[in-house]
């Protein structure tokens, strides 16, 4: 009998049913690991383990196959964060903005403390984005089909504002940062016309520059480059025996309660927009968490607060993602594609009919996003106390393997070599940009956009002219935000420089 | 008296031959094509203007329109022989590119670890060690991942 209701209670049972059974849950359990392991490691990501797994789910029965593949996207989302932590290394675009407080904090020595941070506030925004995608799953699919090229013009348009919260003290710098990242992003031929821009007759350029090189030299490939001077990552001494830093900080990140479910509100919104990505999601949390903030001055020498904003927004984004992905059969980066992909060869076919024609499958699927951000916690605290000591190997040691294994993850990303030079040619790109301050997730964030924004203008303006950017309710209310967004940090300057309890007026 | 801090001017100085050799890529281009590059590339514009104006020009004094180097500026390739090993690092990356080219993807991984352990000041035997492990180790997950490598050209 085809169940008709949006919430069928015995669909639910079904589903769950599915999950709770020994072979699931080993699989379950076992995916999750496999991401968590090599989502960790510079360089390497989880969408390439997620090719190479796909075969050997058809081994197992769909149900099971299709758990272990959600479990293994998801417990990928929530390890990249830890080179980003480490080594300054974010191996996806969702993660680099955990670089910016978490790496300050590996280098004042408490390395321990900033995995416990972030996966406490990754495992909080995941179970808040798991319970949205429960929940607003079935309804979400029509909604997000509202959403065409002039609103997800102005989605990203809303992801560049948050810029005034990554410029720090001077916003030229930041606007050339963003400017710049723009135009790298509209290298290789034009989506409408197919003539070739800024490629100067190399054909590796013909597609653009891929997104994981660039990210690699900007951060990884740079940072490694001043870490030479460096005798380790961490600036202090390590202290193996107090292992309990990993919990304590898991622990401290449940102080941050308006940051995480605010990031996690953010972070699941975005994960429902189709194609925007984890990056919009966790730079607008982390600018969002910044502007709102009393301690301004402390974002980006590690403070904690920040790392809540992009952990938990991240996570809940990958949990949001999920819905979009579901109900339309949208995915919105290469880890969803493949979770598509494996739900194809499963046969079972996501889009607006999937919550009447596989309720039960759809809610084993959500369900098992619970059991992932549970693991999160479980699975990550003892792994953590692991991880950690990465920051403190001498340096000598570190960055010669490091170095190899960006070489690895540029080349591995495409199988393109050409890759290895566009990731040095960036890391020069990202020690300029150190050395002279300008901000390098600013770039980061226009050059993850810019074909967002390019393509997304280029079909609206066809519709409908420029009024089509002020037609729908979405497209109005983004401009309220941006408007928000833009004007937010002068307020809360005024506020701050009236105010006689802050005693301080910053220049 | 003005003087230029040359630190301030590089970025924007760079930035603009960037766009300046965009732009003459984009000659003859469909509108489509441009339409958006062309206004990030006069934002562009008015911000290099903008910063080098701002941070890069300084007036210390009433009379200006005399030009004065900052500082140490004059010796930025004597400055770059402090940076040996950074440097060694970056040549070792470009070097890595070539011999991953010519001789393939596994001995351009044992050659830069080598090169690259030693010359980060290590001894002979954690190079030994470091270089083995991790090519082993980069073997293993190129064979279970089934790395597309291609043939290098010494083999074609």
């Amino acid at each position: 009998m085809e169940p008709t209701a949006l919430y069928d209670l015995g669909s639910i049972q079904t589903g769950l049913g599915y999950l709770f059974t020994v072979k699931t849950f080993v699989f379950l359990v076992l995916g999750f690991s496999l991401g968590f392991i090599v989502g960790a490691i510079p360089g390497f990501n989880d969408a390439n383990l997620m090719a190479i797994m796909l075969p050997f789910t058809l081994l197992i029965d769909p149900m099971t196959a299709i758990i272990a593949m959600s479990a293994l996207y998801f417990a990928a989302q929530a390890a990249g964060s830890i080179p980003a932590i480490l080594i300054n290394v974010p191996g996806t675009g969702g993660t680099a903005a955990s670089t910016l407080e978490g790496y300050p904090m590996a280098q004042q020595g408490r390395a321990g403390f900033a995995l416990g941070v972030s996966l406490g506030a990754s495992s909080i925004g995941a179970l808040f984005g798991a319970t949205a995608a429960l929940v607003f799953a079935p309804i979400v699919g029509t909604f997000a089909l509202r959403f065409g090229p002039a609103e997800l013009f102005m989605v990203a348009l809303f992801g560049l504002t948050v810029v005034s919260a990554l410029t720090g003290d001077n916003l030229a710098k930041g606007l050339m940062a963003t400017a710049l990242g723009l135009l790298f992003a509209f290298v290789g031929a034009d989506s409408a016309t197919a003539f070739e821009r800024g490629t100067f007759g190399m054909l590796e350029l013909f597609d653009g520059l891929a997104l994981v090189p660039v990210i690699l030299g900007l951060f990884g490939f740079s940072e490694l480059l001043f870490l030479l001077r460096q005798k380790s990552v961490a600036q202090k001494e390590m202290t193996f025996g107090d292992d309990r830093e990993v919990w304590s900080g898991f622990v401290h990140a449940m102080k941050y309660r308006i940051t995480l479910i605010r990031s996690s509100i953010v972070g699941t919104v975005v994960g429902f927009i189709p194609g925007a990505g984890a990056a919009i999601g966790t730079f607008v949390c982390y600018g969002l968490a910044r502007q709102w903030s009393r301690v301004k001055e402390k974002f980006g020498t590690g403070h904690p607060d920040g790392l809540v904003a992009t952990d938990s927004g991240n996570n809940a984004v990958a949990a949001g993602a999920v819905v979009p992905l579901l109900t339309l059969g949208l995915p919105g980066s290469a880890s969803t594609t493949l979770m598509l992909a494996a739900l194809f060869l499963h046969g079972v076919r996501p889009g607006p009919r999937l919550f009447i024609n596989f309720q039960a499958e759809a809610y084993a699927i959500l369900f098992s996003l619970f059991i992932s951000a549970a693991l999160v916690a479980i699975i990550g605290i003892p792994a953590a106390r692991y991880f950690k000591r990465v920051a403190f190997t001498p340096t000598r040691v570190l960055v010669p393997i490091v170095f190899v294994l960006l070489f690895v993850g540029a080349f591995a990303w495409r199988f393109i070599a050409f890759d290895i030079l566009v990731m040095v040619f960036f890391g020069l790109v990202g020690v300029a940009m150190k050395i002279y301050n300008y901000p390098i997730p600013a770039f980061l964030l226009a050059f993850i956009l810019g074909p967002i924004i390019e393509a997304n203008y280029l079909r609206a303006t066809r519709i409908g002219g420029h009024e089509i950017f002020f037609n729908s309710g979405i497209s109005i209310t983004l401009w309220v935000l941006c408007v928000i967004s833009l004007l937010a940090p002068l307020f809360l300057h005024m506020r701050d420089g009236a105010s006689p309890k802050n005693g301080r007026k910053k220049a | 008296m003005m003087s230029i801090r040359w630190k301030e001017v590089i970025f924007p100085a760079l930035a603009l031959l960037w766009v300046a050799a965009y732009w003459s890529q984009l000659e003859g281009a469909p509108r489509a094509a441009r339409a958006v590059p062309d206004g990030v590339m006069v934002f562009i514009l008015v911000l290099a203007v903008v910063i080098i104006l701002r941070n890069g020009m300084v007036w210390t004094g009433p009379k200006a329109g005399t030009e004065t180097a900052e500082p140490g500026s004059g010796s930025a390739w004597g400055s770059l022989l402090g940076f040996q090993r950074e440097l060694a690092f970056v040549g070792l990356s470009v070097g890595y590119y070539i011999l991953f080219d010519y001789v393939g993807f596994h001995p351009a991984n044992v050659v830069f670890l080598a090169v690259g352990l030693r010359v980060a000041g290590n001894p002979w035997r954690t190079v030994l060690a470091g270089t083995l492990v991790t090519s082993a180790v980069i073997f293993g997950v190129a064979e279970l991942m089934q790395f597309n490598i291609p043939t290098p050209k010494f083999f074609r």
